[in-house]
């Protein structure tokens, strides 16, 4: 057994990796629960999120910059893909357009590596929040309650907009019936379009807070991408409330599970994941469908 | 009818023929298309011909080629037929097993339960040691096969272990192609077209789609035993996402319209990639771009692109399938 | 005498909006029954629940004096029950004599067949011939079934119906969306392919109904308003004042 700090501080890992998840599943959720496209290319969008920070703060020496830079780049780069390629696909059905978001990651992925090389590259936390707080009789790193911070308000804000603006709404009912809504005259290829970009770009901005804690590394887009799936699988596809559940319980799933069962680390969100698929294939909040 | 078999027969003959045609280097990458042409056949049961997009196919190949490593290595005086009959037989047990949950989910759903569990079962490899030897990966040692009348098959040697292969890829391959044509071949196209009125005929649709998947699962698995008995070493990266997408590139590369696209698509992608890994270490974004092409502006592969009209058509496609309607 | 179908005390609701309250239906071996009602009155809701597509809430449907309720689909259709749907659903990129052949395929019970050749079974094949003779599609065989006409694809999705040779054929609006010529080629394609076997359809135009039922029953706020002989059902005031009236009026198009 473990004293007592031990369990506090692998819950706040737990609580800061889960929200992390979060920040790279929401986008994934969003664009599911609209397009009914598994998107595969958001981790690789993700990845490339973290190698922008990395340039923009070797060129300016700004971390706050790439904020705003990574996910523009990410944001038209996502639009671009939506615009020129999927909308071609569709008419093949979605199992093709799985299939080419999986050939972009391949090809972001190793466009990544071309670039910046096939090693990982250190982004240094920004000066402000380089030190550390005292926590249960220790200290924790202040950029990881960063993490923390910046998921928490990007959640509630995606809340607001989704609950409270017109936007919202018309996407909330595009992810229940998009022929009505294209009924009611509602643009719904420009939704699309904006959904997709939107999703995009929230990729990069995990993967640009991620950059300082996990490096920007050639393999965290194959890394996040297993998990981002498994995330969405138990919250129900395309279910935002469940896709923050499950990736707080995959948060803590991971980091108790490395304490007790080291061995089996991989093996438990896999088998959660298959639990859920069989015994309610719709996920924790998923609708039939 | 004598003469496509008469066509047939010699194109046999010719394939028997390659180990005296090529040398050691390009009779090696035969084998490696003989195998992986037989994985994405057995892919492409599932995907082209039922409609079930699998994305870990890769779990019943590694299982196979695991079954394989595990009989020679524990199993006194064990022959090689022997272990592939055995890799096939855990290939369909784990098909089975693995089927029986997956079937009853379709489109990404389906295609993420496969996922999952090929994610399980390869963490198993990872982590049970005593068995598998984890990351290490198990070697496998390869005994000379006696064939009646004296003939004894070195299958360390290359020109030996090619006609084993090619044996027994076509013989798979026969299998295959024979249950694409039988009733419960149709039974299995109708899935895919439309499960749901099949159902209403009397198909039972759970019961169809976990047979095909059991069969796709046999074959996979003896894939990956001839992969094993070839490589010499089986590991966990036989059952990782990179194996279980590769083979969806053969099949789209190919084309899934057609029994033998998929086995064309193994074949050019191995010359792809080898061609590619030469000329530059970034091949991985070269073939990320022709997987995006292909989609794009030929997303029925080489076989529906050489066949639209030509003769190719009917040779290659295995039932006459109009071009694909936008639903 | 016992009914071939019975439904009884049928409840069914979706999430709340309650569809079906309490329906009870007899149909004899041998008769064709429509199955009339307004728009939303629950009558497909009704024909999947007796095909196995959905399970009701409550009540039972007896074929033959079996329990059938909630039975899966195939299991259905092997007892001799079969079905055509209000939206086609047929089997798209297969040609016409494909689609035909799947149903007769599992009408033999050969559907689990992994050894002989399809394409070389003289037998399905000339089955299949026949049926297609029989819908008058034959000269459209080799037609994937995406590219016939809207009228011609109704035809097919009866041949796919009455392929699989059922004793019980239910019919789902099998004049939806046609002209008055379709149609009437339809009534008559109906009646021959239907002859000696238990017909019930759902259907909303009126003239089809009175010519084909022997028996009609008239489905309204999910309950069975009446049931009987056409002439009956034309002359029931209480049917007039719920339906007919307004039907009658709309029907002057």
């Amino acid at each position: 057994m473990f004293p007592l700090p031990v369990y506090a501080t692998q819950a706040l890992h737990g609580l800061v990796n889960g929200m992390l998840l979060f920040l790279v599943s929401s986008g994934l959720t969003l664009v599911f629960g609209m397009m009914g496209i598994l998107n595969i290319a958001h981790a690789a969008f993700y990845m490339l999120g973290a190698y922008l920070a990395y340039t923009t703060v070797q060129v300016t020496g700004h971390f706050w910059l790439s904020l705003a830079v990574a996910p523009v780049v990410v944001g038209l780069l996502g639009a671009a893909v939506e615009r020129w390629l999927l909308r071609r696909t569709h008419a093949f059905g979605h199992a093709y357009e799985l299939l080419l978001t999986f050939g972009l990651f391949f090809m972001i992925q190793e466009a990544v590596r071309w670039i910046w090389g096939n090693y990982p590259l250190q982004v240094p936390v920004p000066a402000e929040l380089a030190g550390s707080v005292p926590f249960a009789g220790g200290r924790y790193p202040a950029y990881r309650l960063f993490i923390l911070g910046v998921s928490a308000v990007i959640c509630l804000g995606m809340a607001l907009v989704l609950l409270r603006t017109r936007i919202g709404i018309i996407i909330r009912s595009a992810v229940s019936d998009a022929e009505m809504v294209s009924a009611l005259g509602v643009n719904t290829p420009l939704v699309s379009l904006g959904v997709f970009s939107a999703g995009s770009a929230l990729a990069a901005v995990a993967g640009v807070i991620a950059a300082p804690f996990l490096q920007a590394d050639p393999a965290m887009g194959a890394g996040i991408l297993t998990d981002a799936f498994v995330v969405i699988v138990i919250g129900g596809f395309g279910s935002l409330l469940g896709a923050l559940l499950a990736s707080l319980m995959i948060g803590q799933l991971q980091s108790f599970g490395i304490l007790w069962f080291p061995q089996l680390a991989l093996v438990f969100q896999f088998m959660l994941m298959a639990g859920v698929l069989i015994l309610r294939p719709q996920g924790l909040f998923g609708e039939k469908g | 009818m004598s003469q496509r078999r008469l066509g047939m027969a010699a194109a046999v003959a010719a394939l028997y023929a390659l180990p005296w045609v090529l040398d050691t280097v390009r009779l090696r990458m035969a084998i490696e298309i003989l195998y992986f042409g037989l994985f994405a056949v057995s892919f492409n049961l599932l995907f082209g011909y039922a409609g079930l997009l699998s994305f870990g196919h890769a779990a019943t190949f590694g299982v196979g080629g695991y079954t394989l490593g595990l009989v020679l290595r524990h199993v006194e005086g064990a022959s090689v037929p022997l272990a592939l009959l055995a890799a096939a037989a855990a290939g369909g047990l784990a098909g089975l097993v693995i089927g029986f949950f997956c079937v009853r989910l379709r489109g990404t759903y389906f295609a993420l339960l496969t996922l999952a569990f090929s994610q399980f079962l390869f963490a198993v490899a990872l982590k049970w040691r005593e068995v598998t030897r984890g990351d290490d990966g198990l070697s496998v040692s390869v005994p000379d096969l006696a064939l009646p009348g004296g003939l004894v098959l070195r299958l360390g040697q290359a020109p030996h272990f090619y006609w084993l292969a090619l044996t027994v890829v076509l013989l798979a391959l026969g299998a295959a192609w024979r249950f694409t044509r039988t009733p419960l071949g149709n039974a299995v196209v109708l899935m895919r077209e439309n499960d749901e009125r099949a159902a209403f005929l009397g198909y039972n649709v759970f019961g169809t789609k976990l047979i095909v998947f059991t069969f796709a699962a046999v074959l996979a698995a003896v894939a990956g035993a001839l992969f094993a008995a070839f490589q010499r070493l089986i590991s966990p990266s036989a059952l990782d996402l990179p194996m279980s997408t590769e083979v969806v590139f053969m099949a789209i590369l190919g084309g899934t319209g057609a029994f033998l696209g998929p086995f064309l698509g193994a074949a050019v992608y191995m010359l792809i990639q080898n061609w590619l890994s030469e000329a530059t270490e970034h091949w991985p974004f070269f073939i990320g771009l022709l997987f995006v092409l292909m989609i794009l502006y030929a997303h029925q592969g080489l076989t529906g692109l050489l066949g639209r009209q030509g003769p190719l058509r009917r040779r290659w496609t295995a039932r006459r399938l109009p071009a694909e309607e936008p639903a | 005498m016992t009914a071939a179908l019975e439904v009884r005390d049928i409840h069914h609701d979706f999430g709340g909006l309650v569809v079906l309250q309490g329906v009870d239906l007899a149909v004899r071996e041998g008769e064709r029954h429509a199955i009339i009602g307004p728009n939303g009155a629950g009558k497909s809701t009704l024909f999947n629940i007796i095909t196995g597509r959905l399970r009701p809430r409550r009540g039972h449907v007896l074929y033959r004096g079996r329990d059938i309720t909630g039975a899966a689909p195939h299991r259905v259709a092997r007892q001799g029950i079969g079905r055509s749907f209000q939206i086609i659903n047929i089997f798209p990129r297969l040609t016409v004599f494909q689609n035909v052949r799947s149903a007769v395929v599992s009408r033999r019970g050969r559907r689990l067949d992994a050894w002989s050749l399809l394409d070389r079974d003289a037998e399905i094949t000339r089955e299949t011939e026949m049926v297609l003779e029989l819908l008058g599609l034959a000269d459209r065989r080799d037609t994937p079934a995406s590219a016939l006409s809207y009228g011609e694809q109704r035809e097919l999705e009866i041949a796919l119906t009455v392929a699989v040779q059922p004793d019980l054929v239910l019919l789902d609006e099998p004049t939806a969306g046609l002209n008055a010529e379709d149609t009437r080629r339809a009534v008559a394609l109906i009646r021959r392919v239907t002859e000696g076997k238990t017909l019930v359809m759902v259907e909303h135009d009126m003239d089809v109904v009175f010519t084909l039922a022997d028996r009609i029953s008239v489905i309204h706020y999910g309950r069975v308003l009446a049931s009987g002989p056409p002439d009956a059902i034309r002359t029931s005031e209480e049917v007039r004042r719920a339906y007919l009236g307004r039907k009658a009026g709309a029907a002057g198009r």
